[in-house]
């Protein structure tokens, strides 16, 4: 297995002279998760995106082994599960899965019951629940080395959440893995290394204590 | 090059029913405007009924654009291949029916 590693520096975003990002340093290899924290409106999907090349900054730099990337999707090295459902209605969910899986991956991604049970149906076929798992599980199994994950862990039950953490695990030993969701726990459940982005700038966190130092959590219980 | 045209055509798919609605509207108004129809007003009607179906579908379900770029693909790609579809269709679909409109002619005469 090849080692690659996402570098993220120098990113500037604002929105109506409000400044979102303007300290950004963030690192990923793959076989590591990085979990990314932050209070409502940090700039952690923003940030996301920018990494993926769907949002433009006045400034960024992303490159993968020192590589400069301009769109981290367009070469196929960067997949992203927004916040929002993605799927295209009207196409087969067995269709549109061979077009993200990666072949390597594609026998374990037939065998998941969701996949079983609903990949004849189309997605305007499918529940808010179900079509979740699923596109979690397209990006998740795709094909790119570096994953970025948009709070996955938002609209699915704690069943589910708890059948995610073992799969996104595995298949962080052959990618890098960026998630983040308002539910922490979960993420300091799977991340092998955390993150905070506050007041535009990402602070390295060092143990939970952490989290309340830079005003993510108000105590540890 | 298996991917490209599979991607292609599932966009393709997905503006279908828009693009024949819009491009019924468009030749419904040129034949109002202009009165006749040929060739250069059914092919400005058909662009334009791509372009708006396009433009709807950007508008109104702009989210599923992450699944072609999950694919490794760039939007402007995948619109401009659909569009030369398109277009190959429309051309495939004049001279066939010209061909049968001839035919059914030199049957009749």
């Amino acid at each position: 297995m090849q080692s690659h590693t996402l570098k993220v520096d120098s990113v500037q975003l604002s929105f109506d002279d409000r400044k979102i990002l303007q300290d950004v340093a963030l690192r990923c290899s793959i076989g590591e998760i990085v979990g990314l924290l932050g209070r409502n409106g940090s700039g952690k999907s923003s940030l996301l995106k920018i990494i993926f090349g769907s949002l433009k900054p006045s400034y960024r730099y992303v490159s993968i082994d020192d590589v400069y990337i301009y769109n981290g999707y367009s070469n196929g090295s960067i997949a992203y599960l927004p916040q929002h459902n993605y799927l295209p209605h009207g196409i087969r969910i067995s269709s549109l899965a061979r077009m993200l899986v990666d072949a390597i991956f594609w026998d374990e991604f037939t065998t998941q019951p969701v996949y079983q049970k609903h990949h004849h149906k189309t997605a305007g076929e499918l529940s808010g629940g179900e079509l979740r798992m699923l596109e979690t599980l397209m990006v998740v199994y795709n094909r790119a080395d570096f994953i970025l994950l948009d709070e996955p862990f938002t609209h699915i039950s704690p069943v589910q959440t708890e059948f995610f953490k073992p799969i996104i695990k595995a298949c962080a030993k052959r990618k890098g893995i960026i998630v983040t969701d308002h539910q922490y726990y979960n993420v300091l459940d799977v991340a092998d290394r955390l993150i905070v982005l506050e007041n535009g700038s990402t602070k390295p966190v060092n143990g939970v204590d952490d989290l309340v130092t830079y005003r993510y959590l108000s105590g540890i219980k | 090059m298996k991917r490209t045209a599979i991607l292609t055509f599932q966009y393709y798919r997905i503006l279908l029913v828009y693009n024949i609605a819009f491009t019924i509207v468009w030749i419904a108004f040129a034949l109002y405007g202009f009165g006749e129809l040929n060739l250069i007003i059914l092919l400005w009607a058909k662009i334009s009924g791509f372009i708006s179906a396009a433009v709807l579908q950007g508008y109104s379900a702009k989210e599923s654009y992450f699944y072609f770029r999950n694919a490794g693909y760039r939007m402007r790609r995948i619109v401009l291949q659909a569009f030369l579809t398109d277009i190959i269709n429309f051309v495939f679909a004049y001279l066939l029916i010209s061909l049968i409109i001839y035919a059914i002619a030199h049957i009749k005469s």
